[in-house]
């Protein structure tokens, strides 16, 4: 797994790539922690890369959301494959993201 | 009656009359002696009282002899000189109240001469007692002494001319010669001699007089100074003994006591005499008893005094002395109570108290230390017995342990089956048992096994057989490979010469399909839709650890929707009736018959029906049944399992493993002909649930595997994953998670929840020995849409 930062208006992003399950989540756990720690309210997730998300990763979004709207902040989600948005989907989380990009139409 | 009333009942009568025995003894010799000197006393005061008197008489007597003499010896017989010499004789007398000298008149020159010479208020005074009137010749005092030639005394008189005084007299003849010339008399006062007896008084009430010579009283109480009578005369005339018995001692002259009555004041007294010999009478003294004897009495209530005092220390001294002889034994009583409530802490003090209540305490002790060597060793057997007892049953409890208990046991099978089985040992453990479990290719394994003899060499020999068949059945022989493995092993070591008869069938829930092997066991029945049984004949070989090199074969057969396979063991057919009839194949078939309903209920039934014969006789035999019935119209299509296209992974349980596991899944989902999306959630399915192994089977320890299986099937796929960590609850995992998210949503659960979610059934095995098994299936049918508009 790989991950990126972008900033982007008053936005952060990240951009990861790969794997995001049992293995990898505390990564990405790691990563939102440091741009939270960094002063970072406004998050957004790229998920265009990811061709795998388990409840793991669930967990870790579950978790930075809740942090970042501790702080008025948000945590969305941008772009997700088919089976990714399966995953949220039928977890139950996409109604609880926003989530963006080229179908961002057809969940929201 | 306790000791105590008995010792006051015997002792204290005892020593009471011994004590008033020894009392009354001393009391009558006291008595005895007492009255001697009493006696005594009383006779030498009388005695010496009476002597004084006696000296006082004499006294007198030998005055009016001396004066007689005088007279009778006088040369010249002169009436002046026998005055003087009345004179001189009164002068130097002065107990002497009056004296005379009388003269016979024809004897003597003078004629008739009586002077009489008295003292008056101490002047003597002189008068004669010759006159006209006054014959003294004829007064008894004057003829008395002469006719009788010898001195007498008169009675005693009251002398009224001189002062009235009582007066005796004592007359003496006068001899002149050879003649007698006249007499001589002297007066004496009795007044003195009364005072003097009068002051005799005895005690209290005691009296003294004197009898006279004729008999009458002088001074006695009753009578005045003089009695009227004779002592004789009262005697005759009373009617009460006291003068006669007055009269009869005087008489007598004896010195003894007598015992009367008085009679002055009517109470008992003593009688006391002493003669007085110069006047012929007698001195006598009255004592009443009770004053002589006041003493005597006293003495006696002393006496008495003291037995009550002795009976009473006794009384007082026997409670102690039985209390003390009795403590022991109170003692005893109460430790012997204690004993019979099974409290044997205590021990009688052998050291103290008599020897005999020593010896009882010793002999006591020792029957305590007895009983509780007793109670120790019966309480040492029934301990080894009832430990030999639980033993037995934990042995029990583990061998129906063994036996698999989940009905129905194979979720993802339920549509497709039904099996029931039960062991019934006779005793607490026995050498039946049934067996089930899963096998390769989706297969289930069947077993019913019958060792030879019963108790715990049996069930050891069974649990072996139990053992040994599953761990031959998993390494995926056929079943006759499977019988003769296991027959190899048992008959290898076997020097009890133990065997066991057994079935084993390899049953595949989908065809239908079963291949059945007899190791010398009961032919098992199939009861068809139509509810008759029919009985397999199968290839009869021996049983399992009789002979080292036996084949077995196997029957194929195929069990028809509806159909039930029944095994059983003998137990169920020899089962006896209290005539010995056995219940046989007959009864078995027609109990089977006729009979709707699962599996558990057609046991039940079988069950009851052959106790209901056996009545009153006990299980001889274990009794075990195994019912499998196929079920008619499982909705899944049947399809032929290629064994070759199973692919089993034992892998590290390590999160590395996951996206290899991923990459796997996918593909042979893909290869099963699972949609895109149905391969993409199985794999999601598969990584959660390896996930959860990972993190909580074996909570992230490094080091464990996890055994993978993936079955390709016609109709979709299936996977099984198996560990050996710490089982869970999968139904409570399960529902932590309701696919409702929020803020406030715990993290947990999700995994799980996906994992369902994406399958067509998730079903989860706990497993103690061989592994927690998480079954995953999802259909390779068209119907993906249909998901997605559920979910």
């Amino acid at each position: 797994m790989n991950i990126q930062e972008n900033q982007e208006g008053k936005w952060q992003i990240l951009q990861v790539a790969g794997r995001v399950d049992s293995l990898t989540a505390p990564q990405l756990d790691e990563a939102f922690k440091r741009l939270i720690d960094d002063g970072g309210r406004w998050l957004k997730l790229d998920l265009s890369e990811v061709k795998y998300l388990s409840s793991a990763g669930l967990r870790v979004l579950l978790a930075t959301l809740k942090r970042v709207r501790a702080l008025t902040g948000d945590l969305q989600l941008y772009s997700p494959r088919d089976n990714v948005r399966d995953v949220l989907k039928i977890s139950g989380f996409s109604s609880l993201f926003t989530i963006g990009g080229p179908d961002s139409s057809v969940d929201d | 009656m306790n000791l105590r009333t008995r010792l006051l009942l015997t002792l204290v009568p005892a020593v009471l009359l011994l004590s008033m025995a020894a009392i009354l003894m001393a009391f009558s010799y006291t008595e005895e002696t007492l009255l001697q000197q009493i006696n005594r006393a009383g006779y030498s005061l009388t005695y010496s009282n009476a002597k004084e008197i006696d000296v006082l008489f004499e006294t007198s007597r030998k005055v009016a002899e001396g004066i007689a003499l005088g007279v009778g010896q006088e040369q010249q017989l002169e009436k002046s000189r026998v005055t003087s010499l009345l004179r001189r004789t009164l002068k130097q007398n002065p107990l002497v109240y009056g004296s005379t000298v009388a003269l016979l008149p024809e004897a003597t020159p003078l004629g008739q001469f009586a002077p009489y010479l008295y003292r008056r208020d101490g002047e003597l005074l002189t008068k004669t007692l010759a006159s006209a009137e006054y014959d003294y010749t004829s007064w008894e005092w004057f003829r008395r002494p002469l006719e009788r030639r010898q001195g007498v005394w008169g009675e005693p008189y009251f002398d009224e001319g001189g002062g009235n005084v009582m007066m005796i007299t004592y007359s003496a003849p006068i001899q002149r010669g050879q003649e007698y010339a006249g007499v001589a008399t002297v007066d004496i006062s009795l007044e003195n001699l009364l005072s003097r007896i009068r002051s005799l008084r005895v005690g209290g009430t005691g009296y003294a007089f004197i009898v006279t010579g004729s008999g009458r009283l002088i001074a006695h109480p009753g009578e005045g100074i003089l009695s009227a009578n004779t002592l004789s005369r009262y005697a005759d005339k009373e009617k009460s003994d006291y003068f006669r018995i007055l009269h009869t001692m005087v008489s007598a002259g004896d010195t003894e006591t007598r015992e009367l009555v008085d009679r002055v004041n009517s109470k008992s007294g003593r009688a006391f005499s002493s003669p007085i010999p110069s006047m012929g009478g007698h001195l006598v003294i009255i004592y009443p008893s009770d004053e002589i004897l006041s003493p005597l009495h006293e003495l006696k209530k002393r006496m008495l005094l003291a037995a009550a005092i002795v009976a009473g220390f006794i009384l007082l001294i026997i409670p102690w002395v039985s209390s003390s002889v009795t403590s022991p034994l109170r003692r005893l009583v109460s430790l012997t109570e204690e004993y019979s409530r099974g409290d044997f802490g205590k021990q009688l003090d052998e050291k103290s108290g008599p020897t005999e209540m020593r010896h009882l305490s010793r002999a006591f002790n020792r029957m305590g230390s007895a009983i509780i060597d007793q109670i120790e060793t019966v309480r040492r057997t029934t301990a080894e017995k009832e430990r030999y007892h639980q033993e037995l049953e934990i042995a029990a409890g583990i061998q129906q342990d063994i036996l698999p208990r989940r009905f129905p046991p194979f979720d993802e099978l339920a549509e497709h089956l039904d099996i029931y089985g039960i062991t019934r040992p006779a005793r607490e453990v026995g050498g039946d048992y049934y067996d089930y479990f899963r096998l390769h290719g989706g297969k289930i394994a069947v077993v019913v096994a019958d060792v030879s003899g019963k108790g715990a060499a049996a069930a050891l020999f069974m649990a072996m057989t139990h053992t040994l068949i599953r761990d031959i059945a998993a390494r995926r022989v056929p079943p006759a490979e499977v019988l003769r493995r296991a027959n190899r092993v048992l008959a290898e070591d076997n020097p009890s010469s133990m065997f066991v008869t057994l079935l084993y069938g390899e049953y595949d829930p989908f065809s239908g399909q079963i291949k059945l092997c007899s190791a010398g066991h009961n032919p098992p029945l199939v009861r068809g839709i139509n509810g008759h049984s029919r009985q397999l004949d199968l290839p009869v070989r021996l049983p399992l650890g009789a002979m080292h090199d036996t084949s077995y074969q196997a029957l194929d057969l195929t069990l028809e929707e509806g159909e039930v396979l029944v095994l059983y063991t003998d137990g169920i057919t020899e089962a006896s009736d209290l005539n010995d009839n056995e219940w046989g194949m007959e009864r078995f078939a027609s109990a089977l018959s006729g009979l709707s309903g699962d599996m558990r209920s057609l046991t039940d039934h079988l069950l009851r029906r052959v106790d209901e014969f056996a009545t009153g006789r006990e299980q001889h035999d274990d009794i075990t049944l195994l019912l499998l019935k196929r079920l008619e119209g499982g909705n899944t299509p049947v399809s032929q399992i290629d064994e070759e296209q199973t692919i089993r992974l034992i892998l590290p349980a390590h999160n590395d493993v996951l996206a290899k596991v991923a990459l796997i899944t996918g593909s042979v989902a893909r290869d099963t002909g699972l949609s895109e999306q149905d391969a993409q959630r199985f794999v999601l399915a598969l990584d959660e649930v390896v996930s959860n192994v990972i993190m909580h089977a074996y909570g992230g320890a490094p080091g464990n595997t996890f055994e993978l299986v993936l079955i390709p099937r016609d109709e979709g796929l299936e996977a099984v994953v198996i560990d050996s960590g710490t089982p869970f609850d999968f139904e409570e995992e399960v529902e932590r998670y309701d696919g409702e998210v929020n803020l406030d949503s715990p993290i947990g659960g999700i995994g799980l929840f996906l994992a369902k979610r994406s399958l067509d059934r998730l079903t989860y095995e706990p497993g103690a020995d061989d592994g927690n098994r998480m079954f995953l299936y999802k259909s390779r049918s068209d119907d993906s849409l249909l998901n997605c508009t559920r979910n």
